[in-house]
């Protein structure tokens, strides 16, 4: 005899809303559900990670950008106060070079002048649209007629022409002014030689 | 429809649910400590169930069910998982041994929905049934309940605040554990004579089976709670009846001290099959 007693006899009350289980496959729902959340959870970290990474970067990139900018600015600030510099420089040795071929006109007419007279004021331009002409001013004080004409004597012997002079009194000095031109017939001086004629015997 | 989301979300829909009968107590509250309640006519008991199925501890006290309830609510209430419990109603049922009912296919489910229609004339109105056929004879097992009794005790508990997962008879359930333990043989070759003494919370249960015939039945609720005597005064008369050589074969739902050997005096010649174990009955309510 084979009695089978698997099951126990429930005596409870029947319940009419009681639910069969679900079948086992979709137990794949709530799966992929969880799933999906720990896949968004860890993309959403590893994105929100990367957005925090790239703006710290980007705020190291704006923040090396405003330093290499004000750098910038500092060495452009540099750079303007050395062009300046050179600018004088140039400006400078223009001067120097442009003031060498009058050096031995002005060194014959200091020379030129005896103790008793003082220059009052010298100034010599070249002007720019005939440059072979230069245009001499000088004021004098002096008690002698001949100073002014030893000064001439002096730059004739350089070999200039005044063209043009004119000679006047202003308040107890001797004003002439006159233009210089250059004998070009004449053999110009080489540097050596000016260089001689400037430097003191 | 945010409940069945939630089963859905917690695999608690691909479970069986806590109230369904049908399914077995462990795959309706797995991982979950549940209790046993042992409601006798003047006895309580309760054994807290772990998520294994074994036994935590228990307790069984005798007197008022209402003075009881009070004293083990607490206790209860707190081991069982959202209030679920099992409960063994050992009084008010009555098992008797009927002959030429009805074994058609479906015939164990028309007894729960028309049990007039299996019983016939033996149905009584307002009882509850449960019925074991034996294979080789045209003999069975009739468990009753009165129904109305049922419902008190499920207000009973659900005024408590407990929530019923399972009522059962627990002396019934063990007897069928012992008839289908000592007969797991199929066929008449090897025909079983033997006294099965069931016994739950101090309900006693005995059926003598003669050559695998269901020969008689005592069923007693409430027959002793210390003293054993009254229980071996009910089992004193199978003693003549009972075959030479045949066993005695004893199941309780926990052991009772000195009860085997009190029996091996009681039927002197006769083998005593204990099947006791600690935790038996409260462990079958857990598989089963």
């Amino acid at each position: 005899m084979l009695i089978d007693a698997r099951k126990i006899d429930d005596f409870k009350t029947e319940r009419k809303d009681l639910l069969p289980p679900l079948p086992m496959v979709f137990r794949l729902v709530p799966l992929l559900f969880y799933l999906s959340i720990v896949f968004v959870s860890v993309v959403g970290s590893v994105a929100v990670w990367h957005s925090r990474a790239a703006s710290e970067r980007y705020q190291s990139v704006v923040g090396r950008t405003a330093s290499l900018q004000e750098e910038i600015k500092q060495i452009k600030a540099k750079r303007d106060a050395l062009d300046d510099r050179a600018l004088e420089a140039m400006d400078l040795e223009n001067w120097v070079l442009g003031s060498m071929p009058l050096q031995p006109l002005v060194v014959a007419i200091m020379r030129s002048i005896d103790e008793n007279s003082s220059i009052v004021d010298l100034s010599i331009e070249r002007d720019p649209e005939t440059p072979a002409q230069l245009k001499l001013a000088l004021t004098l004080r002096t008690n002698s007629d001949k100073q002014l004409e030893v000064i001439l004597e002096a730059i004739r012997a350089l070999g200039y022409r005044d063209l043009s002079p004119t000679q006047s009194m202003v308040k107890g000095n001797l004003e002439y002014r006159a233009t210089l031109l250059r004998d070009t017939k004449g053999r110009l001086p080489s540097p050596q030689e000016r260089k001689q004629e400037i430097s003191p015997s | 429809m945010l409940k069945y989301v939630k089963g859905l979300l917690d695999f608690s829909a691909f479970r069986s649910e806590p109230d369904d009968p049908e399914s077995a107590w462990k795959s309706r509250f797995p991982g979950k400590t549940t209790v046993l309640l042992n409601i006798g006519r003047a006895s309580l008991g309760f054994s807290v169930i772990d998520p294994k199925g074994k036994i935590k501890f228990s307790d069984r006290r005798r007197g008022e069910l209402r003075d009881l309830f009070v004293d083990f609510l607490p206790i209860v209430k707190e081991n069982a998982s959202d209030g679920w419990c099992a409960v063994s109603l050992d009084t008010r049922y009555v098992i008797s041994i009927e002959t030429n009912l009805s074994r058609k296919p479906g015939s164990e489910l028309a007894l729960r929905k028309d049990p007039r229609s299996v019983l016939h004339g033996r149905y009584e109105r307002g009882k509850v049934y449960a019925i074991t056929h034996n294979p080789e004879t045209n003999s069975s097992l009739l468990l009753s309940y009165d129904s109305e009794f049922i419902s008190k005790t499920e207000f009973t508990l659900k005024e408590r605040g407990l929530k019923l997962g399972r009522l059962m008879c627990g002396t019934y359930v063990l007897l069928r554990h012992a008839l289908s333990e000592v007969n797991a043989k199929k066929g008449t070759e090897n025909p079983v004579s033997a006294l099965f003494v069931a016994i739950c919370s101090g309900s006693v249960c005995a059926l003598l089976q003669d050559k695998d015939n269901w020969v008689e039945i005592r069923s007693r609720p409430d027959v002793f709670f210390d003293d054993l005597q009254p229980l071996i005064d009910l089992l004193s008369p199978f003693g003549e009846r009972l075959p030479p050589e045949a066993p005695v074969v004893l199941v309780c739902d926990e052991p009772v001290p000195d009860l085997p050997e009190r029996l091996t005096a009681a039927f002197a010649g006769h083998e005593i099959k204990d099947l006791t174990e600690p935790g038996l009955l409260a462990r079958l309510a857990y598989q089963r």
